[in-house]
């Protein structure tokens, strides 16, 4: 069953027996909010939508008046990169009991010089960068385990760890498929190598690769769901989602809903994921990308999904739109921009919905804002 | 006395403030027969020196305009349309893909631009990678002759390089957070 409404519509939070799977994507930027059951909800990455102010996650949870600090039992964030991550601070920090987890790629005394090397010198004027944002975690985070207690845990993730157990019965659970123990040990070396050389100022922008992403894994009921994050696939066998498909660690079941990875691009696909993780005709879900000129997905990357899927969803399509005109600006910028474009500010999301106490219940996905069917 | 006439010896010595308000005219540096040197006032009007005899073969050169020289022009007016804060994805030979962030309205969504590397001045091309951070401000500049001209500057930010206490402060700071963190996943 869908349903499309041209306004963002949030009515009322699912039943304690009911599992949720809502997916933001405004083009750059994505937020995945799981709902366990029984109140249980798990946050994978943050992001702001267009003339928004706070994280998508507490504005949806707020308008269904859903208390966040209650709510949230875990924040997970896959990988550093700023369009993942844009607005976790602010989440984490209005989530005091939410345990924070980032990809076990990412754990050591160099990744925290990075983020604060690049932090000390390179703050923007007009928003946060990927550095900032980290800074501030891990500034939450130090606020948090220095008095004596430690009042909500701090995990990273990898290849087979159990991220939480609760929601529906307390038999829902999620668990993260990567990054593997070679992608762990490759990115700790990659990390050092971009540490600032003494008298050298830092100017690039600093991000993991994607092969460090944390993909999951929802098991809840007899449904589940999995979540690519922006995992993708290496020429070795060790890393991306090679690694996943090989790996002995990971729980082996089949999802019904699948969150495609790294936007639907081709570096993220392998046939073995649709033929062995995946039941056939899973309900899909693409956030599209639109920081360069290549946008994500492609028209090729569609048909290539649709070629496994009926059920093909996007958050924000199309995924961007004409700059705003304004003559006297346009005219000047005109002879020295080659292109130009601008984010689709319609809010669009997906929510999936299903009963977990029934057996036969049939899932519900409804399609808000600039969100649709491809 | 005609103002429009050159001047003489006889002028200057009849009436100084004439003169002193009167710049000479065209004619004075082309025929110079019996002239006064001049001297420079602060004001920058001139007045007659004591009469000295000037040779009339003597190649002549207009006066120098000291108040002109010093006092700088008055400056162009920029009025400034729209500012962005713009981050570097990607460089190419020919463009700079970046996202951009308008400084003028914080409510106008995030555009991504591919900017020609040739728009960027010769001393900033070479700071041009990912994630350097530009500002773009574009407008109109009015000259102080009254020409309207279309107004586009890029301008990349430098940054200092860290100090070797801050670098030790983040080492230590980053060594502390690593093992809290280790300490709360256990």
């Amino acid at each position: 069953m869908v349903n499309s409404s041209s306004i963002p519509v949030v009515d009322s939070p699912p039943g304690t027996n009911e599992l949720e799977l809502t997916i933001f994507g405004p083009g750059i930027g994505e937020c995945v909010l799981v709902h366990l059951g029984n109140g249980d909800w798990f946050v994978i990455d943050s992001c702001v939508y267009p003339k928004g102010k706070s994280p998508v996650a507490l504005e949806y949870l707020q308008a269904m008046g859903v208390d966040p600090a209650k709510s949230i039992r875990r924040i997970l964030a896959t990988h550093w990169h700023d369009d993942h991550i844009r607005g976790i601070a602010q989440l984490l920090k209005a989530c005091p009991d939410a345990g924070f987890i980032m990809s076990g790629a990412l754990q050591g005394d160099q990744f925290f010089r990075l983020v604060l090397e690049v932090n000390a010198s390179n703050r923007l004027v007009s928003g946060s960068s990927s550095a900032q944002e980290f800074a501030d975690v891990l500034e939450i985070l130090e606020s948090r385990t220095s008095p004596a207690a430690i009042a909500s845990p701090c995990m990273y993730a990898q290849d087979g760890s159990r991220l939480y157990a609760g929601g529906y019965r307390g038999t829902s659970e999620v668990w993260s498929l990567s990054p593997s123990a070679s992608t762990i040990t490759n990115a700790m070396k990659t990390l050092a190598s971009k540490l600032v050389t003494p008298g050298k100022s830092k100017r690039f922008r600093p991000h993991s690769p994607n092969d460090v992403s944390v993909a999951t894994l929802v098991r809840a009921g007899s449904w589940n769901l999995l979540l690519g994050a922006d995992l993708e696939n290496t020429v070795e066998p060790e890393f991306g989602w090679r690694a996943v498909l090989s790996s002995t660690a990971r729980p082996t079941d089949v999802s019904q809903v699948f969150k495609v990875g790294h936007h639907g691009s081709q570096n993220a696909h392998h046939d073995d994921i649709w033929n062995t993780m995946l039941s056939s005709d899973p309900t899909s879900v693409i956030t599209p990308y639109t920081r360069l000129s290549d946008k994500l997905p492609t028209t090729t990357d569609v048909s290539r999904i649709q070629a496994r899927t009926k059920s093909l969803y996007c958050t924000t399509w199309p995924p961007s739109r004409k700059p705003t005109k304004r003559r006297a600006v346009d005219g000047i910028i005109a002879g020295a921009a080659k292109s130009r474009h601008a984010l689709n500010t319609d809010r669009g999301y997906v929510r999936v919905r299903v009963d977990l106490s029934s057996s036969t219940a049939v899932p519900s996905v409804e399609l808000f804002g600039s969100a649709a069917q491809l | 006395m005609k103002l429009a006439e050159p001047l003489t010896t006889a002028d200057i010595e009849n009436d100084n403030s004439v003169l002193a308000s009167q710049p000479p005219s065209a004619d004075d540096w082309i025929k110079p027969e019996l002239e006064t040197s001049w001297t420079e006032t602060y004001a920058g009007s001139k007045v007659p020196s004591q009469e000295t005899k000037v040779p009339k073969a003597v190649s002549y050169s207009a006066p120098i305009n000291r108040q002109r020289l010093t006092t700088p022009s008055p400056p162009s007016q920029i009025k400034m349309l729209q500012q962005w804060e713009c981050v570097i994805h990607e460089v190419s030979e020919e463009c700079v893909s970046c996202e951009l962030h308008d400084l003028t309205d914080s409510l106008c969504p995030t555009e991504f631009a591919e900017i020609y590397v040739s728009e960027f001045s010769d001393f900033d091309r070479p700071l041009l990678e990912e994630g350097a951070v530009f500002y773009w401000s574009v407008g109109r500049e009015t000259s102080k002759t009254g020409q309207v001209r279309r107004y586009s500057e890029l301008r990349l930010r430098r940054m200092p390089p860290l100090s070797k206490s801050k670098r030790r402060e983040i080492t230590r700071k980053a060594q502390q957070l690593g093992q809290l963190l280790i300490d709360s996943c256990r």
